[in-house]
């Protein structure tokens, strides 16, 4: 690898990294407009026209605050908590191929390696928990921690499916070989694992366990303030693009579209950025429909549906890819 | 199953839905909200359109009847009949029950459709006759 490359590469990495606390913004913001449309309400709509600048307002808000640390807390695993979501729900961006040939790298085991970074995060929640010394944190870790390894299970499980009909490993290569036909179309049951497992993995309604407002008081992040808090909620909502961009990538031919392949660039980045907001715009809907599920519902699901399901269609998968070949 | 699903695709195109609806907040500082004819809030003190002099005839029945004692007045003897030196509504007591307007003999004390009454200070949660006056210019 030459200087040039290496500075091409960190140029790509900046640009991601710079990007992505702006989306994030921007996320929340879309959020907070389409519950509030859903209840009938507008939303943030005076900071900026529209409420546009809200999630600068928040952010100013969130940084100046002061940073509380409870005198019982562990203080180290305190503080690394937050980064510890953070860090590898942006980090998985580094895999994702954004558009034809706008990927910051390509793994030839980039689903390994996404399987293993995303769930990194995890621990990030039950270090919160558990140095917050508070027993609502606490209970939210542990919900946390049972939640992750029974939908990581199936998620991998979901994901078997798509190695073997892609035949590689390699993100780049799996969207390539959606060209002719969307996983989603070919696969739908290993969509629907991946998708219900995906919304257990980031946290959110209905399955957001870990942080149930009503029956825990916010759980891992009680006792977050200020940045602490801030990182969290940064964290949460790159898992939520992750998976959206994940699923569109994994499922949703990533960049692909009429046209995509010839005319590269701008017009694929569209296909994947207008796909990965659907997703996103699906889980905001999701939040603004569904109850949270009891937490045994929650196992319920996992273990006796989920898992079945995810090994169904592997047997699907295997049979589909015998017979065309 | 089959049902389960049903029940699912309901409340997604019920949200759906009301995503496109028009929200019905009203937007405080710019729209406000038109309270109902007969809504009990501000006190006000009327005075005689005729003459400009003020209703009252310092009876102090509002004061009497009032349930939370919260009218508080001082009277005094002019040539022809008793006015009101003080007539102060402590509104952090006051319940808005109406009995002062209802036992008034000559209409002096109305509950206004005015409900702006915050204040940054608590001596402003008092309302003294000026304020009482003011409110009623024009009924
Ligand atoms: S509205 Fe009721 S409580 Fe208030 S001043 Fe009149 S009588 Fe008293
Ligand atoms: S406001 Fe009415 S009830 Fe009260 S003292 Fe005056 S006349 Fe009497």
């Amino acid at each position: 690898m030459t200087p040039a490359d290496l500075l091409f590469v960190l140029l790509k990495i900046l640009v991601v990294l710079l990007l992505i606390p702006v989306t994030v913004g921007f996320c929340t913001l879309a959020e907070r407009k389409i519950l509030g449309r859903i209840q009938l309400r507008f939303g943030p709509n005076r900071a900026g026209p529209f409420g546009l600048l809200q999630w600068m307002a928040d952010a100013v808000k969130l940084i100046t605050k002061e940073y509380l640390i409870p005198g019982e807390a562990d203080k180290a695993l305190f503080v690394i908590a937050p980064l510890l979501t953070m860090v590898p729900a942006v980090t998985v961006f580094a895999l994702i191929p954004f558009g034809k040939g706008m990927e910051i790298t390509d793994v030839n085991v980039g689903i390994l390696m996404l399987v293993a970074i995303s769930s990194l995060g995890t621990y990030g929640i039950i270090f919160g928990g558990w140095a917050s010394n508070s027993k609502y944190s606490l209970l939210g870790g542990l919900r946390s921690a049972a939640q992750m390894i029974s939908y990581e299970l199936s998620m991998g499980l979901a994901l078997v499916g798509v190695v073997m009909m892609a035949g590689t490993m390699s993100l780049v290569e799996i969207v390539e070989s959606q060209k002719g036909l969307w996983f989603i179309v070919a696969q739908p049951l290993g969509f629907i694992v991946f998708f219900i497992s995906g919304v257990a993995e980031t946290n959110r309604l209905p399955f957001d366990m870990p942080e149930a407002e009503g029956d825990l008081g916010a759980g891992y992040h009680t006792e977050y303030s200020a940045m602490g808090f801030g990182l969290f909620q940064l964290g949460e909502y790159s898992a939520i693009l992750t998976m959206a961009a994940l699923m569109t990538t994994l499922f949703c031919g990533g960049w692909g579209g009429p046209a995509a392949a010839a005319l590269g660039g701008a017009v694929s980045l569209g296909y994947f950025v207008l796909k990965t907001s659907f997703f996103v715009f699906v889980f905001i809907w999701m939040r603004g429909t569904l109850p949270r599920v009891r937490y045994d519902q929650l196992m319920a699901l996992g273990w006796k549906v989920l898992l079945p399901l995810s090994l169904l269609n592997i047997l699907w998968v295997a049979g589909y890819v015998a017979l065309r070949g | 199953m089959i049902a389960a699903i049903r029940e699912l695709v309901r409340g997604f195109s019920l949200t759906f839905r009301q995503m496109l609806t028009k929200p019905i907040t009203i937007q405080y500082p710019e729209e406000r909200r038109e309270p109902s004819e007969r809504y009990r809030g501000l006190h006000a003190l009327r005075t005689d359109p005729g003459t400009g002099r003020e209703r009252c005839i310092a009876c102090c029945l509002c004061a009497r009847i009032c349930p939370s004692q919260c009218i508080r007045l001082v009277t005094s003897e002019e040539e022809d009949r008793k006015v009101i030196d003080i007539y102060d509504i402590d509104l952090g007591h006051c319940l808005f029950c109406g009995l002062c307007e209802e036992v008034c003999p000559v209409e002096a004390v109305v509950l206004t459709r005015r409900y702006e009454a915050a204040c940054y200070r608590r001596s402003e949660t008092i309302l003294h006759k000026q304020d009482l006056l003011r409110h009623g210019e024009g009924r």
